[in-house]
């Protein structure tokens, strides 16, 4: 997923990978099992089979742990931004955890691709000797589309969304 | 300028700069610890698979203990307590050991290739999911060998029955525990893949149906395990803490024990047949080269059958004795269930009608699984009528509609997907000849073995005996017989699958003609890691 932000002296590309289900889906999805699962428990402890209740609330924290834990693993985020003289390239979650700035003058882009179905192509920046894959999580198309609009950017150009 | 050279991106180094592997596209270790540490999930999905293999071994040489112990009336060879042992054991092994952790494995191998996802949601949960099972069980056969011998209660754990049995009790309860949170860590990572690794376009309405019915087949395990951990618990506090939530004498209440196992027991039966479901409804309509017939009916009556399970467990305790209005809601709630069944056997027949049909080995399977499902779906709709029930009640009819509903339903559904899908999994081609040889030679014995425990069951034969009245001598004898050719026609499909995996033709990445879906357009066999960048759905069928 590529989401494009342009203004007149900046472009900036953020670059996602594949996620499905948004946050607040995978809320619905917590709660509706938190709800099925809480609604038995609590209907055993009515019954006086209140023993179920602890492994019902171990379970609804797994499941609470294990949906955070993919959905922060699938927001990665890869920023990428044309600015001034130079391309500020970004990895992180909700901030900035690695950066990486390199001249615009000295940047050129790489991107090759086998003639086969299962291979989804390589993208980097160059500069200064040192080599940067771009949009690894993107699929083919994704990649052909985020060549074209980074060239664009580099050279000044419009960026078609 | 450069601050960072992470792995993130660096593909040349400037010389003398920290170099990170690029480790996303490594291949398998080797040895046995890429068995132990493997968060892949193509490994786990074999794992899974050839630990239920093996399972299935065991739990069946437990079968032909007891079929060989009722070959004739009278006690031959076991004594009655190890008979016991061997009815219970045999059920818990098959259903914890075999159906539960093949479905898994096949999941762990089909879903993220079927929906275009590079792995399971939580590998390393994945792999903990799987290396707590052989622990479990190793707790659960090893109380065979205690002085208190295994359990021998039956696989309900009915108390106070269960709770007389001798200090191997701890172990078992202990590694049921065990087999609940592989069950739980297994259901979660695959409801967290489902939906949220999807590719691109894959929307629910596009997902295969083996993904659908392990979506739901996952819900149903969350809500029901719990429950069995919470009754398991009160058992051994009554037994060690002196608790009386089952006990009269206490104040406590065992028929309640029945209540809550069966309001995970039931949800249990479905659990073990809605991936069959889906097997199924992937293989009919690649044989028959026609899409699958009625999709979203299909959909909503496996949605519908997942709710009739939590609302139908007390026809498993007609004879208990209830109200009137409670034996009419549950035994009207159990013949509901049909109708959503009835829905994908249609389906199933429609998408056969008039199609290009072949019969290779698992379209036999699939086909041998319609009828002789349907044979268990009749009599487990016998068993529903509250006043017939009370006759046929723990009776070896009751024994040969589970069996039929579990051997040539859930087991044959497994059979059928490994045939299915071992060409994607070696590369290989099965031995065609040979695995239409183990079709006709297990469908003839399964039949030889099952079909007249409805006769001796009808004729008043009860169930967990080690011996019997004369008058059932000769059905016994035909059924024992049935087991042992039944039994050792699966060292054929042991055999099939070793030569497989060794070797044989060449398999296509399409391999049948008429396969659709996204695990087809990988090579064979399907690479280490597939779908590490979602594919583009637009040039494939999804299903």
């Amino acid at each position: 997923m590529i989401d494009v932000d342009t203004t007149a002296d900046r472009c900036r590309f953020i670059v996602q990978g594949n996620q499905s289900m948004s946050w607040r889906a995978n809320l619905w999805l917590a709660a509706s099992l938190g709800v099925v699962v809480g609604g038995i428990s609590l209907f055993m402890a009515a019954h006086g089979l209140w023993l179920v209740v602890p492994f019902a609330g171990l379970e609804i924290v797994l499941i609470l742990g294990c949906l955070y834990l993919t959905l922060r693993r699938l927001s990665r985020k890869e920023v990428i931004t044309v600015e001034g003289q130079a391309i500020r390239l970004e990895w992180g979650y909700t901030r900035a955890e690695r950066q990486v700035e390199l001249p615009r003058q000295w940047s050129r882009l790489h991107y090759a691709c086998a003639d086969s179905p299962f291979d989804c192509g390589e993208l980097s920046v160059a500069a200064n000797g040192q080599r940067y894959a771009l949009g690894r999580c993107l699929n083919k198309q994704e990649k052909k589309r985020l060549h074209s609009q980074l060239q664009a950017a580099l050279q000044g150009a419009p960026v078609a969304a | 300028m450069t601050t960072d050279s992470s792995h993130d991106g660096v593909v040349h180094h400037a010389p003398g700069e920290h170099h990170d592997h690029d480790h996303d596209h490594h291949g398998p270790a080797y040895g046995l610890m890429r068995w132990i540490t493997t968060t892949n999930h193509k490994d786990i999905g074999s794992l899974y698979l050839w630990f239920s293999l093996i399972m299935f071994f065991i739990g069946g040489a437990m079968a032909l203990v007891i079929r060989a112990e009722l070959f004739q009336p009278g006690i031959q060879i076991v004594d009655p307590m190890f008979f016991n042992s061997m009815t219970t054991m045999h059920a818990l092994v098959m259903i914890f050991g075999v159906v539960m952790p093949a479905f898994v494995g096949l999941a762990n191998w089909m879903i993220p290739m079927m929906i275009g996802a590079p792995d399971m949601a939580l590998p390393r949960l994945n792999n903990w999911s799987f290396w707590i099972m052989p622990f479990a069980f190793a707790i659960l056969l090893s109380t065979l060998f205690m002085d208190s011998g295994g359990p021998a209660g039956g696989w309900t754990l009915y108390p106070p029955l269960s709770l007389q049995m001798g200090d191997s009790f701890a172990f078992v309860i202990f590694a049921i525990h065990f087999m609940g949170i592989s069950s739980v860590m297994g259901s979660i990572n695959i409801v967290a893949t489902i939906f949220n690794m999807r590719a691109p376009g894959v929307t629910f309405m596009k997902m295969p149906m083996f993904v659908w019915t392990w979506l739901i087949t996952a819900y149903l395990l969350i809500a029901t395990i719990p429950v069995l951990a919470g009754a398991v618990t009160m058992l051994l506090t009554d037994r060690y803490f002196g608790t009386s939530f089952f006990s009269a004498a206490g104040g406590g209440d065992p028929v309640m024990f029945q209540h809550i196992f069966w309001f995970f027991g039931h949800p249990e039966v479905y659990i073990l047949i809605l991936p069959a479901f889906g097997i199924i409804s992937s293989i009919i309509p690649t044989f028959a080269r026609k899409p699958l017939f009625g999709y979203d009916s299909m959909v909503y009556a496996t949605a519908s059958i997942a709710f009739l399970s939590f609302i139908v467990w007390a026809h498993h305790m007609f004879t208990t004795g209830m109200p009137l209005a409670g034996s009419l809601f549950f035994m009207m709630s159990t013949m509901l269930i049909s109708v959503p069944t009835g829905v994908k056997v249609f389906n199933w027949v429609a998408t056969m009608w008039r199609g290009a049909m072949t019969f290779e080995t698992p379209m036999l399977f699939a086909i041998g699984f319609v009828i002789m499902f349907t044979i268990g779906g009749l009599s487990g709709l016998m068993l529903a009528i509250t006043p017939a029930d009370i006759q046929y009640h723990d009776t070896y009819f009751v024994v040969a509609h589970f069996h039929y509903v579990l051997v040539p339903g859930a087991i044959y559904s497994i059979m059928a997907a490994t045939y299915y899908w071992i060409p994607k999994w070696t590369g290989n081609m099965y031995d065609e000849t040979l695995g239409k040889w183990h079709f006709w030679i297990s469908t003839v014995f399964v039949n030889v073995l099952f079909f007249p425990m409805h006769f001796v069951g009808l004729a008043g034969m009860n169930r967990r005996i080690p011996d019997y009245s004369l008058q059932f001598a000769d059905w016994n004898m035909v059924a024992s017989i049935g087991a042992f050719g039944f039994g050792f026609s699966q060292l054929l499909f042991v055999w099939i699958v070793i030569k497989c995996v060794r070797g044989g033709k060449q398999a296509t990445d399409e391999v049948w003609e008429g396969a659709r879906g996204l695990e087809w357009t990988v090579p064979s066999p399907a690479p280490y890691h597939t779908f590490e960048t979602a594919p583009d759905i637009t040039k494939y069928a999804v299903r």
